[in-house]
């Protein structure tokens, strides 16, 4: 059972934003919320029984009331999460998005398909962490990093990818030789602009 | 039309002089030592003197000396605070239809070793027209507007605040924002009075049986109650109580202070004399309306207050007697107010956020008008708002 970590709150062919979910148990300290991580794989139902699947390329927390702005609430010793504790009230107005890039969707057949999709997930629907067998699975085939290049993330298209395929090297348990396949994938896909590519294979570590 | 603001500035300037004139004539350090001195049933007979000749209202003491100061108490680590706020749409002249739309901010903030918060808001659609009218004894229906409006509305987040104190977690208060004293209650028609009143008796004696005590915050009040007091003890006996400088009777000094204390507000008065997170004595209101603040049961709810130096300001706090009158209560409610300003950088956060859960934008409020003409139109009637209102909205040239 993947684990629920939003819900989709504007939608388009390309991509989608989606609030972060955290579950709220009475007995939990407040804290942060947090978005999924940068590169991280997310899925999400599709009505006709497929789902489509998304890279993380952006994540903020802003006031549920883009007219508040956050003030300064250090002080002596409450510092980081000893705020969240003195004032409660910051997780009800606050809120953490991500948006999501579409790079592929299962079709209800079961066959992965690493191209846009043809639909894009309903707004309201629920967004799922991937599991690390799925991760594997989808990044079989690299074709989809096309898709990371140009988006409409303020994150430059080579660092999203570096984060990708970092997530992914992770969840292939340091498999090199995918790794080499990966950099010489994105080698040919940043021929023409050397400092992207440059950054790209800087951030692969 | 631009406003024409060349032949303001020179007014301005003057105001600008008449505040710095006024800080500079020492009478408020000469107040703070009189108040320091009070004798409180030495005021009080001053005050019984001069009731009837007093048009405006006096600061009664309380078993404390009028010119006390009480330190900040301990604070409890783990409390919880219950606020409201409301907003409302007020029914619109130039509309073809009567509402008044209605929005309550409830909020409960619960700190220390479980901090939680609850935010929520809850709101109302009146149309129909026992809704928008308050009917008395003698079935005579008066019209929900105006000050009757402002009023029904503090009776609903009162109301309101007494069913969210019922979730309270122990010790808690419950905080509202404006005065307990409803006002305008006191001009409206005394069969008005007469519906109203157990409306307000009851809610408060439902926070005494919960064992919340309730008490409302005044940030950067206008009260002048107790500077009030101050006059009533220097120029009590002599009638005029208005231009001392002329009076024979009295001490031309006292009569001098008397007139410079006249523009002063208790706030002034409050801030060279307590320290941060201090109190001020306890004190009564003495409006009229006082005397009627008694449940069913008999139990008598009027009104007291004090001042606090919030660490940042002067606020008025107001509390029913069985709150003022009970150590623990009063105690809770002066270290936790004190502690919402610490933590709110000058004001109670549980009463900011409950003013956010209650605000109805500009952007509700045309939802509002589209949903209402929209459902006129399915029933078959044409939305028209007056011509006045027209011109305002096309203001053709």
């Amino acid at each position: 059972m993947t684990e629920r970590i939003g819900e989709i709150i504007s939608t388009t062919s390309l991509n989608f934003t989606a609030q972060r979910l955290v579950p709220r148990t009475e007995e939990e300290m407040p804290g942060p919320v947090q978005p999924p991580d940068l590169g991280s794989l997310v899925w999400v139902r599709l009505p006709d029984g497929g789902r489509v699947f998304a890279v993380v390329a952006y994540g903020t927390t802003e006031g549920v009331d883009r007219g508040r702005l956050a003030v300064v609430r250090t002080h002596d010793d409450i510092v980081d999460e000893r705020v969240y504790h003195e004032h409660p009230q910051l997780a009800d107005v606050l809120r953490t998005e991500f948006l999501a890039v579409l790079v592929g969707y299962e079709d209800k057949e079961g066959r992965l398909h690493r191209h846009l999709p043809p639909q894009p997930p309903p707004l309201h629907y629920a967004v799922y962490a991937t599991e690390d067998s799925e991760m594997r699975k989808f990044s079989e085939d690299l074709r989809y990093l096309r898709l990371l290049l140009n988006t409409d993330s303020p994150v430059p298209g080579e660092q999203l990818l570096a984060a990708h395929v970092r997530t992914l090297y992770r969840a292939r348990e340091q498999d090199d030789v995918w790794l080499s396949q990966a950099a010489r994938y994105i080698a040919n896909l940043l021929k023409r602009d050397y400092d992207r590519l440059r950054a790209a294979i800087e951030a692969l570590e | 039309m631009p406003l024409h603001v060349d032949n303001l500035a020179e007014a301005i300037q003057a105001l600008a002089q008449q505040t710095a004139q006024r800080s500079r004539s020492g009478h408020l350090e000469r107040a703070r030592a009189l108040l320091r001195a009070l004798n409180g049933p030495a005021l009080q007979a001053k005050i019984d003197q001069v009731r009837d000749r007093v048009p405006w209202l006096v600061a009664r003491p309380t078993a404390e000396p009028p010119g006390a100061t009480f330190s900040l108490p301990p604070t409890p680590q783990d409390h919880t605070v219950v606020a409201t706020d409301g907003s409302h749409m007020a029914p619109d002249r130039h509309s073809p239809v009567r509402f008044i739309v209605l929005n309550i901010g409830r909020v409960r903030i619960r700190y220390g070793t479980k901090p939680r918060a609850h935010l929520t808001s809850r709101g109302a659609f009146w149309y129909r027209e026992e809704d928008l009218h308050v009917e008395d004894r003698a079935g005579v229906q008066h019209p929900i507007e105006s000050a009757l409006l402002g009023t029904i509305m503090a009776l609903e987040e009162l109301e309101a605040l007494a069913e969210e104190a019922l979730h309270a977690d122990d010790p808690a208060i419950a905080l509202r924002d404006g005065s307990l004293i409803f006002w305008h209650l006191q001009n409206e028609d005394p069969n008005v009075q007469e519906v109203l009143l157990p409306r307000i008796t009851r809610t408060l004696r439902r926070f005494h049986d919960m064992g919340i005590p309730v008490a409302s915050y005044i940030s950067y009040p206008g009260a002048r109650d107790v500077i009030n007091s101050l006059r009533v003890w220097l120029c009590g006996p002599c009638a005029r109580l208005g231009d001392c400088s002329q009076c024979q009777e009295c001490d031309p000094e006292d009569g001098a202070l008397c007139t410079q204390l006249r523009p002063v507000r208790d706030r002034d008065l409050f801030i060279g004399y307590l320290n941060p997170g201090q109190r001020s004595a306890i004190f009564e209101s003495s409006s009229a309306l006082q005397e009627k603040y008694r449940d069913q049961g008999g139990m008598d709810h009027r009104i007291q207050f004090f001042y606090v130096h919030t660490g940042v300001e002067i606020a008025r706090i107001e509390a029913p007697r069985w709150v003022m009158e009970t150590p623990e209560y009063r105690n809770r409610v002066h270290a936790l107010v004190v502690d919402q300003c610490r933590r709110g950088g000058g004001y109670p956060p549980a009463l900011q956020e409950a003013h956010e859960q209650a605000v109805i934008t500009t952007e509700d409020r045309r939802i509002i008008e589209v949903m209402i003409e929209q459902a006129l139109a399915r029933a078959g009637i044409p939305y028209i708002r007056s011509m006045k209102d027209r011109s305002k909205r096309v203001r053709g040239i």
